[in-house]
C-alpha cells in the first residue's frame, strides 16, 4: 500500500466529500418537509390540488434521477429559464425526493385511524394542533425504517451529480484513478460511501429506538 | 340540560333519523340501547360533533351548539370512545393534560393538579407515567374517562363502553358510572349490552333497526 499517494489524493477526495455531504445534507432539510406538505396535500380532498400534485409524483417518480439533471441543466434554457449548476442539482434533488418522501408519508398519514382525529376533535384541538401533536409524532415512528432506506439513496445518488460537472466524492476518485492509472482512489471512494452510510444506519437505529417507547 | 330538537340525519337515501326529540335532564343518566346499525353511534356522534346534523337543534341549557362546525362548541359532551383512542404516543397524564392545555390554555400547573386529581379517583395515580400500551383495557378506559372530564364537559357519553372488557372490568364500570350518577354527573351510554344496562339501572330509550326511522323518546 502506497500510503504517500493515498495522503496525496485525500485532499481531492476530502473536497469532494464535502460537496456530496452539501448535497446530502440540502437536499434532506428541503425535501422532507416539502414531502409532508405534498402528502397532506394528497390526501387534502381538492380534487384539482390532488390531480397536479399525483402528476408531479409520477414524474418524478417515474422518470431517472439523471434524466431530470439534465433536463434541468441543459433543458430549461431553451425555454429561457437558467440554472447554475448547484442550483440544477438542488432543484432536481429536492423534487426527486419530495415525491418519494411524500408517498412515504402519505402512506404514514394513512395509517392513523379516524378515531384518532375523532378524539382530537372532541377534545378541542385545532387541525393543526391535531396535525403536529397527534398525527406527526405517529407518523414519524411509522415511516423511519422507509425515510431511512430513502435516506442512504440519496448518499449515493448524490454520486449523479457527475453528469452535471460536479466535483463530487465519485467524481474526485475518477479523475485521480483516470490521471495516475489506479484504483486506490475508487477503493477509497468507496470505503467512503459505506462510512458514511454506516454513520447513517447507526443514526437511524438510533432514532428507531428512540421511539420505541411506545407501541 | 341537553335538548335535541327536530333532529334529522340520512345517509344517502336511508333516513336514521326524523324529527328526533330527546331531553336529557342534568344529572340524568340514559342509556340508549338498540342493535347494531340502529344509528345508536350516530346520534353520539351527532351530539358530539363527529358527525353534521342534516337539520334541527342541539340545545345545552337553553342555548343553541352546533359542535361539528362551531369548535367552541365541541368538548361540551365529552366522550369515551368504544376502543378509547388513546394517543399512544403521550403518557397518562399528556393524554389527560392535551385538551385542558392546547385546546383549552390552561395553565399547565394547573392543568397538572386538576388531572392529578383526577387520576387519582379514578385509581389512576400510580400510571400517570404510563403509556397507554402498558395499561389493561379497564385501565386504558378510565383514562378515556379523565381525558374527557378534564376538559369538564356538561355531558359525558359513553360509546358501546363494554365491548372492550371482560365481564370484571364490565362491572368496574358499571360501579363507575352509578357512582358518577351519584354525584349528579349527566352521562349518556350507547350500547346494545342489556345486562350492563341492567346493572346501572338508567332511563333507558330503545333505537330500533327497521327501515322506520327515529322518531321519538
Amino acid at each position: 500500500m502506497n500510503w504517500h499517494y493515498i495522503v496525496s489524493i485525500l485532499p481531492a477526495l476530502l473536497s469532494g466529500t464535502q460537496t456530496t455531504l452539501i448535497i446530502f445534507i440540502t437536499t434532506l432539510v428541503l425535501s422532507i418537509p416539502l414531502g409532508i406538505v405534498v402528502s397532506i396535500g394528497l390526501r387534502s380532498g381538492w380534487r384539482p390540488l390532488q390531480w397536479v400534485l399525483n402528476a408531479y409524483v409520477w414524474l418524478m417518480r417515474g422518470t431517472p434521477l439523471l434524466l431530470q439533471l439534465i433536463f434541468i441543466f441543459y433543458g430549461l434554457p431553451m425555454v429561457s429559464i437558467y440554472f447554475d449548476r448547484m442550483s440544477a442539482v438542488f432543484l432536481a434533488f429536492v423534487l426527486n425526493y419530495a415525491a418519494y418522501f411524500a408517498e412515504i408519508f402519505r402512506g404514514g398519514l394513512q395509517g392513523i385511524p379516524q378515531g384518532q382525529y375523532d378524539a382530537a376533535k372532541v377534545l378541542k384541538l385545532t387541525p393543526l394542533q391535531t396535525f403536529r401533536l397527534v398525527v406527526l409524532p405517529q407518523v414519524v415512528k411509522s415511516v423511519i425504517p422507509a425515510v431511512g432506506n430513502e435516506v442512504i439513496n440519496l448518499v449515493k445518488d448524490s454520486s449523479l451529480v457527475y453528469v452535471l460537472g460536479i466535483g463530487d466524492l465519485l467524481r474526485a476518485g475518477n479523475i485521480a484513478a483516470a490521471r495516475d492509472v489506479t484504483l486506490i482512489p475508487l477503493v477509497l471512494v468507496g470505503i467512503v460511501y459505506l462510512a458514511l452510510t454506516a454513520l447513517l444506519t447507526w443514526g437511524l437505529r438510533s432514532l428507531e429506538k428512540h421511539y420505541a417507547y411506545y407501541r | 340540560m341537553l335538548e335535541l330538537k327536530n333532529i334529522n340525519k340520512a345517509f344517502g337515501n336511508r333516513v336514521i333519523y326524523r324529527n328526533f326529540n330527546l331531553t336529557i335532564q342534568d344529572g340524568d343518566t340514559l342509556g340508549i340501547v338498540g342493535p347494531s346499525g340502529a344509528g345508536k353511534t350516530t346520534l353520539l356522534r351527532m351530539i358530539t360533533g363527529l358527525e353534521p346534523i342534516d337539520s334541527g337543534e342541539l340545545l345545552l341549557n337553553g342555548t343553541p351548539i352546533d359542535p361539528f362546525r362551531n369548535r367552541a362548541d365541541a368538548g361540551k359532551v365529552g366522550v369515551v370512545f368504544q376502543d378509547f383512542q388513546l394517543f399512544p404516543h403521550l403518557d397518562v397524564l399528556a393524554n389527560v393534560l392535551i385538551g385542558p392545555v392546547y385546546a383549552q390554555h390552561t395553565d399547565r400547573a394547573a392543568a397538572t393538579q386538576a388531572a392529578e386529581k383526577l387520576l387519582t379517583q379514578l385509581g389512576l395515580a400510580d400510571h400517570a407515567r404510563d403509556y397507554p400500551y402498558q395499561l389493561s383495557g379497564g385501565q386504558q378506559q378510565r383514562v378515556a374517562i379523565a381525558r374527557a372530564l378534564a376538559l369538564q364537559p356538561a355531558v359525558l357519553a359513553y360509546d358501546e363502553p363494554t365491548s372492550a372488557l371482560d365481564p370484571a372490568m364490565t362491572a368496574d364500570v358499571a360501579q363507575l358510572i352509578k357512582g358518577f350518577a351519584r354525584q349528579g354527573m349527566t352521562q349518556l351510554i350507547v350500547t346494545h349490552d342489556m345486562p350492563f344496562i341492567d346493572q346501572i339501572q338508567p332511563r333507558v330509550i330503545t333505537v330500533g333497526r327497521d327501515d322506520d326511522a327515529q322518531v321519538s323518546a
